[in-house]
């Protein structure tokens, strides 16, 4: 066996539950569901079985994927978070969601894929897998339904390309693209904006509405709740990384500045989206997006707060991966503006603490640091009063499937509540191991005990600052009689009105209108060109022989 | 010796014209037997390599006045561009053969390579008649051989030889008449 | 007498095929067995024993992989073709044209490759087709022209000049043998798939291109040289845009296909122009996948593209989507990787521009993959071995090198 094989196991039983289901679907058994599901949870115990009790560093090598670059593995602290960012969504989608058994047994390799995305040791590791994984969702997808995927797969092939363009370039400049080997010098710039352009197009962090919010407006979410919820950590995944790869720091302190504020933007951004949602079903689209823009400004602050900020609320995202495809959109809920507010930060949940972080720790950053901070409080702000407005909005868009189980949501809500609670626990135990492994020195600036979160400007527990406000807003929903006023046939104005809604319709419409003028197209005539051609004329042929043998000749 | 040359070189500039300009079997077979016989001649050094060539016209000509269309056909109506074509190209390959190229082989032979190449494919490209796009193969093909000859004698020479006559044969030995289409 | 046998048997084969066409069952059954043992014959090669040649041939290990490579998609697209396709016709135009193929690796030079494309060039035309014979034999026979003049000028002088025309030549000789721009012949999209210009490009095309490369490249000197790479990278740069434009606007989806092909022999020939061994494998793979994955998956997609079958988009069909626009973990991935790889090596905008002509091509792959139809019976297996290929192409790309001693 060799050595490091364990390293494997959490994939392999999510990929021999694939096979299973499959063999078992073929023989007419429709057990793919609960077999898809309940290999994502032994993928998850194995996951922390193997880390937690030792936190031994484990490596496992494969064969040459092409000459010069072999197939590596590691699971060490910054993979355990990012394969429980990947397992804990998963889970909890494969369990709750409503899936047939050729679905089931996709999903499970899908999963498989993706964590082993995240637990490659290298650029060119990555890429294979999280190729496979979108080519994997691709299918899903477009098995059921086509809409999203034509923002979908060109935004991750190009995300793709550029994260291969990097790990060559890597291997040409230093003669490896192994993320814990390439020498400081050899991450430049280029090759680190490549990365980012792969994280910024894979994991949907992009000023404009990205495909992770774009997967909403499917009639049924099963497909692409789970491709958000498995891809959307592989590009932090990758930044991450590169702090590792290039020593503890990306290779220029603009590129954290620049990718500082494009994680505001981001935020600020996916906020005023949201506050003019016509439907709950778009303002929860935006939830991710919103809190990816805090976790890239977290990472881009570079500070061991940061990163610890940055990967606390990576966690905070998966649980809210897991949360929103799961909220009933049935009838109303009593409930709703509960799960609108923990969706939109309000404490005690983890949402609420992972964004103080993010802010705590660009505050303590300082030098224009502070700045981003305010703006992202605003993107908070504009978030509560997107999730007010969204009480009143109808659950979904017309043709909609309704989505959602009670069940899951519970799960996951105490989730999300628990994780604010036992903030602490998560950061010490698994946010701050994982800036110890890739930033030199140990973070000592942040710890966690119990429920509190320890930093050098002091501690703070999210339950302490919530609790008593949702003990204030718990009370009288569950003390009153009356139902919820059912959401308006007219949606009510949004807070701010988006300027440039409909432009892009506007900028389309007239570039698809343009078109060469009539008497100039037959210099522009590819057909033409192409006729004259295969009709192989010699003179054609002989005139372009004698410019290239002039050409030559120069 | 420059008259011998300068005959070697007009049979085979000949031949090749004739394949250009003819459309009737007897004008192609013709064409062919000339310019195989005039290469042949410009490559006397290589007995064995000549006769290989030779040989392979002259049964390539003969094969070709199984079928195709009657006659001679030769300068039919609106063959004037070829005609054209082929003294201009008469008189390039012959410019380029003997005073710009220094090899391979003596001019003669470079001049007839030359004319089979550059008039084999003129018609080749010019054309949409199976015959006469066979007989442009086939002075191709003879060039090839001729060329191989003229780069010097070795095993692996003769042996490109021999099949660059071979291939000329079999050439010959396709039919003139268009297949129909069919199948998938 | 290796190297004979490997290339009697198919020719034998080819021959009975014709011979025995009224009775189609017999005649697959010895054109079958004779290009089996071809086969074997090629892949015995491999054993030094079985290299001695009488007539003093030789098989470098490259261009033999693609042969075995081109004997295994002969096999596929005739044991899995669609109802209605002449498959003993497939068998012996298959036969022969591997034939020849087998003639062009063994060639001593390249002037006897330029007598076996004249020879293969007249058989293919002479395929029952829509176009007439000199139309189908125009590109193959600018090729010969250009290879005996490219050889003509390499003889022609010590001047530089002579070395860098004849390396224009050889290198156009290639280019229109495979009947890529700017040598694109007519397509007649009624036309029988062995018939089409998609032959060449498709299947005589990749094993002539590694088989005439490992002639040119050491013969082109140091003033050739340079034109040599630039102008295999420029028409490498070229097919690969208007492959990949061409596809996703033409008109037609048989155009559509054809253009896909250039857009693959686009890489290729950037690989080949990248005279570096990254660029090399690149190119071989690119056209082992040529052979194994879209040649044979454009001949089960021809019902639909004739209009005898509807397109469908299935999952299946997405999944050869993802495969034909190179996505992981298929064979664009390590292609994609070899060739970016090379790329930087050389020189890093040209890095850019493939990484742009691979973003497009995503463009076309799902028009493609919807033409295969609803695969069932013989062509969903053969869907299924096409894409496991890919797949061996793509995650396993070392062992495909290997055997073709890269």
């Amino acid at each position: 066996m060799p050595p490091g094989i364990q390293v494997a196991l959490p994939a392999a039983v999510l990929g021999a539950a694939a096979l299973l289901v499959w063999f078992a679907g073929a023989a007419g058994l429709r057990v793919g569901r609960p077999l898809a599901a309940t290999s994502a949870w032994i993928a998850l115990a194995a996951l922390c079985l193997l880390w937690l009790p030792r936190r031994g560093i484990a490596e496992l090598a494969g064969p040459n994927l092409i000459p010069g670059a072999r197939l590596l593995f590691r699971l060490d602290a910054v993979s355990f978070a990012f394969g429980l960012c990947v397992l804990v969504p998963a889970a909890l989608l494969l369990t709750f969601q409503r899936r047939g058994w050729r679905e089931s047994g996709a999903a499970a390799l899908t999963v498989a894929a993706a964590l082993l995305a995240v637990l490659a040791d290298g650029i060119l590791s990555t890429s294979l897998f999280w190729g496979s994984a979108a080519t994997l969702l691709l299918v899903q997808l477009r098995a059921d339904h086509e809409r999203a995927t034509e923002v979908f797969w060109p935004a991750l092939l190009a995300g793709w390309l550029a994260l291969v363009w990097a790990g060559v370039a890597l291997e040409v400049t230093s003669g490896t693209a192994v993320y814990t080997a390439v020498p400081v010098t050899a991450m430049t710039s280029a090759t680190f904006l490549l990365i980012a352009a792969a994280a910024a197009l894979g994991s949907g962090l992009v000023p404009w509405r990205p495909w992770t919010a774009e997967m909403w407006d499917r009639p049924r979410l099963y497909g692409g709740s789970l491709a958000v919820a498995v891809l959307f950590p592989i590009g932090f995944y990758l930044l991450v990384r590169a702090y590792a790869a290039d020593g503890g720091r990306w290779p220029s302190a603009w590129l954290n500045v620049l990718l500082g504020v494009l994680g505001v933007v981001i935020a600020l951004m996916s906020a005023l989206r949201a506050q003019a949602a016509p439907t709950r079903r778009e303002f929860l689209s935006e939830g991710l997006p919103g809190l990816g823009g805090y976790a890239l400004l977290a990472f881009a602050v570079g500070t061991p707060i940061g990163i610890s900020a940055g990967v606390t609320t990576l966690l905070v995202a998966a649980g809210l991966a897991a949360l929103l495809p799961l909220l009933p959109e049935g009838p109303e809920s009593r409930s709703a503006p509960l799960l609108l507010a923990l969706v939109a930060g309000a404490p005690p949940a983890a949402t609420f603490a992972a964004r103080a972080l993010v802010l705590m720790a660009g505050f303590e950053a300082g030098e224009g640091w502070g700045f981003l901070a305010v703006a992202a409080v605003v993107a908070w702000l504009l978030g509560f009063a997107g999730a007010a407005r969204a009480g009143h909005l109808p659950a979904r868009p017309r043709g909609a499937e309704a989505a959602g189980s009670a069940a899951g949501a519970g799960l996951a809500a105490v989730a999300l509540l628990a994780g604010g609670a036992l903030l602490g626990q998560v950061v010490s135990r698994v946010s701050v191991p994982a800036t110890a492994e890739v930033l030199s020195g140990a973070p000592g600036a942040i710890g966690g005990g119990g429920v509190a979160v320890l930093t050098t400007a002091g501690g703070w527990a999210a339950v302490a600052l919530g609790l008593p406000l949702l003990v204030l807003v718990l009370l009288p929903i569950l003390v009153s009689r009356r139902s919820l006023p059912a959401a308006t046939a007219d949606a009510p104005e949004p807070p701010l009105r988006l300027p440039w809604t409909g432009i892009a319709a506007g900028v389309g419409a007239r570039l698809s209108g343009l078109s060469v003028p009539e008497q100039y197209r037959s210099l522009v005539n590819p057909r033409a060109v192409e006729a004259a051609m295969g009709r192989g004329q010699p003179l054609l042929w002989a005139v372009l022989l004698l410019a290239l043998a002039v050409a030559v000749n120069r | 010796m420059l008259a011998l040359e300068l005959v070697e070189v007009v049979v085979a500039w000949l031949g090749a014209a004739l394949v250009v300009l003819s459309d009737g079997r007897r004008g192609v077979a013709l064409g062919i037997a000339l310019y195989a016989a005039g290469l042949a001649s410009t490559l006397l050094a290589d007995p064995l390599a000549a006769a290989a060539l030779a040989l392979a016209g002259l049964v390539s000509a003969g094969l070709r006045l199984r079928d195709g269309h009657r006659g001679w056909g030769t300068l039919p109506p609106g063959s004037t561009p070829r005609l054209l074509l082929c003294v201009v190209s008469g008189v390039l390959a012959a410019y380029a053969g003997a005073s710009l190229l220094e090899g391979p082989g003596p001019a003669p032979a470079r001049v007839a390579i030359l004319l089979g190449g550059a008039l084999g494919v003129a018609r080749l490209l010019s054309t949409t008649r199976r015959e006469a796009a066979l007989a442009a193969a086939t002075l191709m093909t003879l060039a090839v051989g001729g060329a191989e000859a003229a780069i010097g004698a070795s095993q692996v020479a003769a042996t490109v030889v021999l099949a660059a006559a071979i291939a000329a044969m079999l050439l010959g030995l396709l039919p003139a008449a268009e297949g129909e289409p069919g199948g998938a | 007498m290796g190297p004979e046998l490997a290339l009697g048997f198919p020719a034998a084969g080819a021959v009975l095929a014709a011979a025995l066409r009224r009775r189609p069952a017999l005649a697959l059954l010895c054109g079958g067995l004779l290009g089996v043992a071809g086969a074997l014959a090629l892949g015995l090669l491999w054993l030094p024993p079985a290299q001695t040649s009488f007539l003093g041939l030789g098989l470098p290990a490259a261009p033999r992989a693609l042969l075995i490579f081109s004997a295994l998609a002969l096999t596929l697209v005739v044991a899995l073709a669609p109802a209605g396709a002449d498959r003993v016709g497939l068998l012996a135009a298959g036969l022969a044209g591997s034939a020849g193929l087998v003639a062009v690796a063994a060639a001593p030079d390249v002037l006897a490759v330029a007598v076996v494309i004249a020879l293969l060039a007249a058989g293919h035309a002479a395929l029952p087709g829509g176009r007439p014979f000199a139309v189908r034999m125009r590109g193959p026979g600018l090729a010969v022209a250009l290879v005996l003049a490219g050889v003509l000028l390499q003889h022609g002088g010590d001047a530089p000049a002579f070395a860098r025309l004849s390396a224009l030549a050889l290198v156009l000789a290639l280019v229109a043998a495979a009947g890529l721009v700017p040598f694109l012949p007519e397509l007649d999209p009624e036309e029988p798939a062995p018939a089409s210009p998609v032959a060449w490009t498709g299947f005589f095309g990749p094993a002539l291109a590694i088989a005439m490369v490992a002639r040119i490249q050491p013969t082109v000197g140091p003033d050739g040289a340079p034109v040599y790479g630039a102008l295999l990278v420029g028409l490498g740069v070229l097919n690969l845009a208007w492959g990949t434009l061409g596809a996703w606007l033409a008109e037609g989806d048989v155009a559509a296909w054809r253009y896909s092909f250039l857009a693959d022999w686009g890489l290729a020939l950037v690989g080949l122009g990248i005279v570096v061994p990254d660029g090399y494998a690149a190119a071989y793979l690119v056209l082992a996948s040529v052979l194994l994955v879209r040649f044979p998956l454009y001949l089960w997609a021809r019902p639909v593209l004739v209009g005898r079958a509807a397109g469908a988009m299935g999952p299946a069909n997405v999944l050869l989507a993802a495969a034909l626009a190179g996505a992981a973990p298929f064979a664009g991935f390590s292609i994609r990787l070899l060739l970016l790889r090379a790329a930087t090596t050389v020189y890093w905008p040209l890095a850019l521009v493939l990484g742009l002509g691979m973003l497009v091509w995503l463009a076309h792959s799902l028009r493609l993959a919807r033409t295969l139809g609803a695969p069932r019976g013989r062509a969903a297996v053969g869907v299924v071995l096409a894409l496991g290929f890919s797949l061996l192409l793509g995650v396993a790309p070392a062992l495909m090198l290997a055997l073709g001693g890269l």
